[in-house]
């Protein structure tokens, strides 16, 4: 009989068992239903919550086990939090994702609070966050989680105010679904005081629209070099920028890999349709790499990497 | 340099003192008898009494000690995230198992608990998780030896109350 064994035995085993499996056992017998809500889930190394993108309903899903069209109700929320009462006392994961959709009051945040709770959750990541409704439930969300790295990916603008009353994230995105990126006519831009702010909180940065000078572009190189722990960015910035900047440092259109100007390698070669690569050494600070995407010599926009390395 | 450990049914076993070290059970009581790998006197004239392991489940966790005894301590997260990421069952251990039945099982994992044999102890856990993967309710509750005291009501209501998990 599996329940002779020691209580501790059992909830170390419940910590192995897979979710599908937690609920075939809730089958089996009283005495399982129990164990199976009364003991902590173990480790996993995904979760998450999605709004569904169509109707009225979400799904929740715990490494690969998926619960999919419940209904986004009192009721329906009611149901979820009774099963997953049902299903495991705690758990830890390693990610958590959550997608509003477009309406943030399809998964009311008391419901999330909820559905959370003895959570230990590792690195939360917010998909495709369209409003500042939906901003303002992920700063809570945040804050039940303080020890929690988080990755915002924000497709809207909420205004240079907000945007630097962040708290430092893992990493933030910023995009506008509506623009093409080679086009002039963005909806908002990223000025350089804002840009140095944002690079000196969040660890990663993906924007759109970053309107510096290429002295900034210099500057970002060196603040990303000197920084001790991982930066990593990209950026889209006009190409002309990108061509004076390197101009600046007596990179033309005619080098090629190996090459070098002060601190600067060209990494890779440039081409009309390559990307170029760069290495900037300094004995004091990390490397950092920086890959600009396409011909730069052109019209347009471009997007150009950095990061430093070991 | 051996280490002399006593069963419950008064079998010796002499094994290496790398060996006996893998148990912080064992590690503990040599520290407190002051047998040290240096000096041989403490080794030769103490054994260790291990009251609730017997000769036979001995005779499996040594087994498994000496398949293991060079391996590189493994860094466990704060939380022991084993199961599903850094615990898999290896080849040698799934062999080494396979043979035992779920009764025999669970006197190897009360010795590797009892002993404070951590990777043992987890390997026959996650064992016995994967003899319950994917099984249905009535085969667990067979394997097991479960009597089922839910009524066909209550298993019913259980499955509507779970449907929304896609198999």
């Amino acid at each position: 009989d599996i329940f002779s064994l020691p209580d501790v035995f059992l909830r170390d085993l419940m910590k192995t068992v897979e979710i599908k499996d937690r609920l075939r056992l809730r089958l089996t017998c009283r005495a399982f239903e129990k164990l199976v809500a009364e003991s902590h889930a173990g480790y996993f190394h995904h979760g998450g919550m999605h709004q569904a993108p169509v109707d009225n309903s979400f799904k929740f899903y715990i490494g690969v086990a998926h619960f999919k069209d419940i209904e986004a109700s009192d009721e329906g929320f009611r149901q979820c939090i009774n099963l997953r009462n049902r299903l495991f006392s705690g758990i830890e994961l390693e990610s958590f994702s959550v997608n509003f959709g477009d309406d943030a009051t399809v998964l009311s945040k008391e419901f999330i609070r909820k559905f959370t709770q003895n959570f230990k959750i590792d690195h939360m990541t917010f998909l495709y966050v369209l409003s500042l409704v939906q901003l303002s439930i992920i700063r809570e969300m945040m804050s039940w989680f303080p020890q929690c790295k988080a990755d915002i990916s924000l497709y809207f603008w909420p205004g240079s105010d907000v945007l630097q009353s962040l708290p430092p994230l893992k990493a933030l995105s910023i995009f506008d679904s509506n623009t093409d990126y080679d086009a002039s006519n963005w909806p908002w831009q990223i000025d350089s005081a804002l840009f140095f702010d944002l690079l000196s909180k969040h660890t990663c940065l993906n924007l759109n629209n970053v309107s510096i000078l290429s002295g900034d572009l210099e500057r970002t190189v060196l603040i990303i070099s000197d920084e001790r722990r991982e930066k990593n960015i990209q950026i889209l910035v006009k190409k002309a920028i990108v061509a004076e900047w390197l101009k600046s440092h007596r990179i033309f259109q005619s080098y090629k890999k190996g090459d070098r100007h002060g601190q600067y390698e060209v990494a890779s070669e440039l081409g009309q349709r390559t990307n170029m690569g760069l290495r900037y050494t300094k004995a004091t600070s990390r490397p950092c790499l920086i890959e600009v995407l396409g011909n730069v010599w052109e019209e347009g926009n471009t997007h150009i990497n950095m990061k430093n390395v070991e | 340099p051996n280490v002399k450990l006593v069963t419950s049914d008064n079998e010796e076993f002499v094994v290496d003192f790398r060996i006996a070290k893998m148990s912080v059970t064992v590690s503990r009581l040599m520290e407190a008898m002051n047998m040290s790998e240096t000096d041989d006197a403490s080794l030769l004239s103490n054994s260790i009494p291990l009251p609730n392991v017997t000769k036979a489940v001995m005779a499996r966790v040594i087994e498994w000690c000496e398949k293991h005894k060079n391996d590189e301590p493994k860094e466990e997260k704060e939380n022991d995230k084993r199961g599903r990421t850094t615990h898999v069952v290896s080849d040698w251990d799934k062999e080494f198992l396979k043979n035992d039945e779920f009764g025999r099982l669970c006197q190897l994992m009360g010795a590797a608990n009892y002993l404070e044999i951590k990777g043992l102890f987890n390997d026959i856990s996650q064992t016995i998780a994967n003899m319950i993967h994917g099984k249905k309710s009535d085969e667990i509750a067979e394997m097991f030896n479960i009597h089922c005291d839910l009524t066909e009501a209550e298993k019913k209501e259980i499955r509507k109350k779970t449907a929304w998990c896609e198999d």
